[in-house]
């Protein structure tokens, strides 16, 4: 399961806006109790900011974080208490012992399908609740009876309320510009299309893995600093101040100020705990008022505080959505032009090795067999349909040769065997592919989308990519230069690549994937039935951004197609699948006249 | 009118409204910095009211207020009315240490009561900080016993249960116990007294088994207490838990051949309305008070019943209004001026006081500060805790 809230990006004047505001709110009249609990908020604002790498930016759902904090406060304790660390050196001890729990749990968690890493972190947290009351680990926790905290000094003296809020808010600007520039790093993309599609993500050469799991680390990192300010607050910690319930907490204040944002969660932590402080006099009420806040925040502001400032600034500046400019765009757009420009086939030189060569290639899914002993040979520089009905295999043979599904037979791709390799490494042997569905980030910008397409074929780490390292600045202003070369060889308008992609049309979509599908400059691009889902103009718009790839580029491209003209109109070559069986294949013309085709396609559409 | 006026407007009205019932709004005259004003002295009480703990919980300081509320409708104590300022802390760390700041910034005179082990590690920095008591709290946290500025009248539950033991097996003749033993504070120390008691009075420890407050299922437990066939299964942990344990040995055949033998948790109505017809006659119950329905009780009952209506009598409620009538008898003995070192001297000097009908005795001149010096020994029979007679508890 997955966060499907959006993510955003140029959140940077409202996150400078938040701090900002957290900044004169203790200068306010608020009183002791209202700053204490403001503090409290700040400290719970570290972690969540964290959580939104991780649910917010990545889509994976945490319930388990709030006993990084546990572990980030006992570390310092123990450190300091039992190991004579200095206090402030126990800072380190917090992150260090937060980062190597978060990496440990990570590496297993983040593996886990579906709901795994959902469960396998609110275990997590149980665990750790239990395991701080214990007896195994009472010789380092005192077990319930806890353990007192050393104060932090400065210039000597111990750290008092007020100051303690200027370190919460200090690390909290700290962990929130971190978090911002990870977020919207190549490695924070990488991060919003794993949220779209985890296979998507894989198929572009991201190791979705090891993304996952820095930011789970992230996100642990952050608690565990979190933890450190916490049990200065609490000056002595025990087992009753780490409920494991409180995991899920920290994640709703995430959720309901806003995930994806980075300003939104520390909205939401700050907000949640002064709006708990000021229904404090309601007694048992309480517990349902707030329960039913929750609710409604979550049923009428899906999007979390933040999407209300979001609101709020568009209506300030008098802006539609930006999908309205789309809209106007597409109105201003040039008509289509007429049917598919047909062309001639080009022959197939057979003295040149293809550049793809599959051979008996065999799919079963229990009794079915899906693809029955497929061979076929894809010619360098050509155009090769595969065809068929639904059922029909073509999507399996795709999956095949691009790593995604297992199977028998022999792949060859530039004369190397590909078989058994995964998606990733398959992309970066230089074979990039579209699915069905565009798959597009919805809440990038078609040139953020396309730039993506370029992770496949240059190294990145995450760690350099959160630093403005003038390598790293230099490697993304490549990635822009190749998306809009990229845009411009599906001749895509530069005017309308800084629209998100949620705004664009199908077809507009389906061109941008195809674009970020050559971006990485492949050598041999798999196209999914770029046409599904058209209508006629806009298949006859595809079919023009092909021809335009295949000629000028030389770009290989395998195309799954089920539109006869289309097929017709752009490849070279025809190969015809039904029940997985290859039942014909040539030149388009000879192909898809034949009778043995005509009558699988009976039904199917026809020009 | 604008969406934004309105929310103005409501967060207006909220902070007003919160600004006015926020305790100690009412005028009243001015208090020194300990506290303590010519009409009135102040305590300060950080006390789950909500949350998990609330229902146990909330009772202890109803029974302050409506004791110290019979105690003011007198004219308070040498015409000084007790105040006392009770916050929920819904068991929460951050809010409990939100409540004692405030408190102490009031400033109280001490922090008074409180239920749980959360309150005390948070509060009693605070109370160090600003050279306040920490007055009667009821928690098993043995740093408790180690703070010269606490004064407990709860003993802890390592001391509660190797006496109860000791009591025990003195009346019913020694046997095999077997201890079942939640995640509390010091539960080492729990297993020691146990097994210590048990050995002085020539009984046999036959084992132990630590439990969490969530056990999903008590019939191994239940089945490995059979094999063992003990004479006594003593129990501390929850209420909830403690019945859920006895279902578990009943179902499975694996009562105690003498007494189930536990603490305060055995006695509240909650563990009564679902257990005592599974334990009529088969359970006994260490109390730091006599338990509801005692002639002694008679005086807090009727308050209760008078100024907390909706408050259930039971041990934790009789616990609450101990605690006031020992404060309130504390304050009747201190000189004036009362000053946060004369009350203590007052504390220090009572020996065997008898400043709660509820309870036997108090002497806080030991090193732990701990005035309860003996307990009740209840039975449960018929649906009631009923007192059989009182224990010594180690000094």
């Amino acid at each position: 399961m997955r966060i499907a809230t959006e993510a955003r990006s140029g959140t940077a004047v409202a996150t400078a806006a938040t701090l900002a505001a957290l900044a004169v709110i203790p200068f306010l009249p608020i009183g002791d109790r209202l700053h204490l609990i403001l503090t409290i908020g700040v400290i719970y604002a570290i972690a969540a900011v964290g959580i939104d790498v991780f649910s917010g930016y990545c889509g994976q759902l945490t319930f388990g974080n709030f006993a990084f904090m546990a572990i980030g406060a006992y570390a310092s304790a123990i450190l300091a208490q039992d190991f004579g660390w200095p206090p402030w050196a126990t800072i380190l001890g917090s992150i260090g012992m937060a980062a190597l729990v978060g990496l440990l749990l990570g590496a297993a968690a983040v593996r886990l399908p579906h709901l795994g890493t959902a469960m396998g972190t609110f275990f997590f947290a149980t665990t750790v609740a239990v395991a701080l009351r214990g007896a195994t680990l009472a010789p380092l926790t005192q077990g319930p009876t806890g353990l007192p905290v050393q104060k932090v000094t400065i210039f000597g003296d111990d750290i008092t309320p007020q100051q303690i809020y200027w370190l919460a808010w200090i690390l909290l600007a700290v962990v929130t510009v971190v978090s911002y520039r990870y977020a919207n790093s190549r490695a924070g993309m990488a991060l919003r299309l794993i949220k779209r599609s985890e296979v998507v993500a894989e198929s572009m050469g991201v190791h979705v893995i090891s993304h996952k799991l820095y930011a789970f680390v992230w996100s642990a990192i952050t608690a565990g600093l979190a933890g450190f300010v916490y049990a200065q607050a609490l000056e002595y910690i025990i087992p009753e101040a780490f409920p494991g319930f409180e995991s899920v907490i920290l994640l709703t204040m995430a959720i309901i100020g806003g995930l994806g944002s980075i300003a939104g969660p520390i909205i939401g932590a700050v907000g949640f705990s002064i709006v708990g402080e000021l229904t404090r006099s309601m007694g048992d009420v309480r517990q349902i008022a707030f329960a039913l806040l929750l609710l409604a925040n979550l049923v009428f502001i899906p999007g979390g505080m933040y999407s209300l400032i979001a609101w709020a600034r568009g209506a300030l500046r008098g802006n539609r959505a930006r999908g309205d400019e789309a809209v106007r765009n597409q109105l201003s757009a040039p008509p289509a032009g007429p049917m598919f420009t047909h062309r001639e086939p080009r022959p197939r030189d057979v003295s040149v090795a293809p550049v793809l060569q599959l051979r008996d290639v065999v799919v079963r899914f229990g009794g079915i067999t899906a693809i029955n002993s497929v061979s076929l040979d894809v010619a360098r520089g050509t155009i090769h349909a595969v065809i068929g009905p639904n059922g029909a295999g073509k999507t399996t043979l795709l999956n095949c040769i691009s790593g995604l599904q297992p199977h028998q037979g022999d792949i060859h791709f530039k004369a190397d065997r590909i078989v058994g390799l995964t998606a990733r490494t398959v992309r970066h042997r230089g074979l990039s592919r579209t699915f069905q569905n565009p798959s597009l980030v919805a809440d990038l910008t078609v040139e953020e989308n396309v730039c993506m397409g370029t992770y496949g074929s240059t190294p990145a780490s995450p760690f350099l990519d959160v630093l403005p390292l003038r390598s790293t600045l230099r490697r993304d202003r490549e990635a822009m230069r190749l998306a809009h070369a990229a845009l411009d060889a599906v001749g895509f308008p530069a005017d309308r690549r800084g629209l998100t992609a949620s705004s664009l049309s199908l077809a507009d979509q389906k061109i941008v994937d195809i674009a970020r599908a050559i971006a990485g400059s492949p050598e041999l691009l798999l196209l999914d039935e770029p046409t599904a889902g058209l209508a006629e103009s806009e298949i006859e718009q595809i079919a023009a951004v092909l021809q335009k790839v295949n000629h000028e580029h030389g770009m290989t491209i395998v195309v799954i197609a089920h539109h006869i003209g289309f097929v017709r109109a752009v490849a070279d070559y025809v190969t015809v699948l039904d029940f997985g069986t290859c039942i014909a294949e040539g030149l388009p013309e000879d192909v898809t006249r034949s009778k043995e085709v005509m009558d699988v396609f009976l039904g199917a559409e026809d020009d | 009118m604008t969406t934004l006026d309105n929310c103005l407007r409501r967060a207006l009205a909220v902070l007003l409204v919160a600004g006015m019932s926020a305790p100690g709004y009412a005028q009243t005259s001015a208090i020194n910095k300990e506290g303590v004003g010519q009409d009135r002295i102040l305590l300060g009480t950080s006390n789950p009211l909500t949350g998990p703990v609330g229902p146990p919980c909330k009772p202890m300081s109803d029974g302050h207020l409506a004791w110290f509320q019979h105690v003011n409708d007198q004219g308070g104590v040498h015409g000084r009315k007790i105040e006392n300022i009770v916050l929920d802390d819904a068991y929460k760390a951050p809010e409990a240490l939100a409540n004692g700041r405030q408190l102490a910034a009031k400033p109280v005179f001490a922090f008074f009561g409180g239920c749980g082990t959360l309150q005390p590690p948070v509060l009693m920095p605070i109370a160090k900080q600003n050279k306040m008591l920490y007055l009667f709290p009821s928690a098993g946290n043995p740093e408790l016993m180690t703070t010269p500025f606490v004064y407990s009248l709860f003993p802890l539950y390592s001391d509660q249960n190797g006496a109860v033991t000791a009591a025990t097996m003195k009346k019913y003749g020694p046997g095999k116990i077997f201890f079942v033993v939640a995640d509390v504070p010091g539960v080492e120390d729990n297993i020691a007294a146990v097994k210590a008691a048990t050995e002085q009075a020539q009984g046999s420890y036959v084992g132990d088994e630590r439990v969490t407050q969530r056990e999903p299922d008590y019939t191994p437990l239940a089945l490995k207490i059979k094999a063992l066939k003990p004479d006594y299964i003593l129990i501390l942990t929850t209420a909830a838990a403690t019945a859920r344990l006895i279902n578990a040995l009943v179902a499975q055949d694996a009562m105690p051949t003498k007494y189930l033998v536990g603490t305060l948790t055995m006695a509240t109505p909650a563990f009564l309305n679902a257990s005592a017809s599974l334990v009529n006659d088969k359970a006994l119950i260490a109390l730091p008070t006599v338990p509801p329905g005692d002639p002694r009780a008679k005086a807090c009952e009727s308050v209760l019943k008078k100024y907390s209506p909706e408050t259930p009598v039971d041990p934790f409620s009789l616990f609450g209004c101990a605690a006031a009538q020992v404060f309130a008898a504390a304050l009747e003995d201190t000189p004036e001026p009362v000053t946060r070192e004369s009350f203590q001297k007052t504390l220090l000097g009572w020996k065997e006081k008898q400043a709660s009908e509820l309870m036997p005795g108090i002497t806080f001149n030991n090193p732990r500060h701990l005035g309860a010096t003996e307990m009740v020994l209840a039975r449960i029979v018929d649906g009631k805790s009923v007192a059989e007679e009182t224990f010594p508890l180690p000094q």
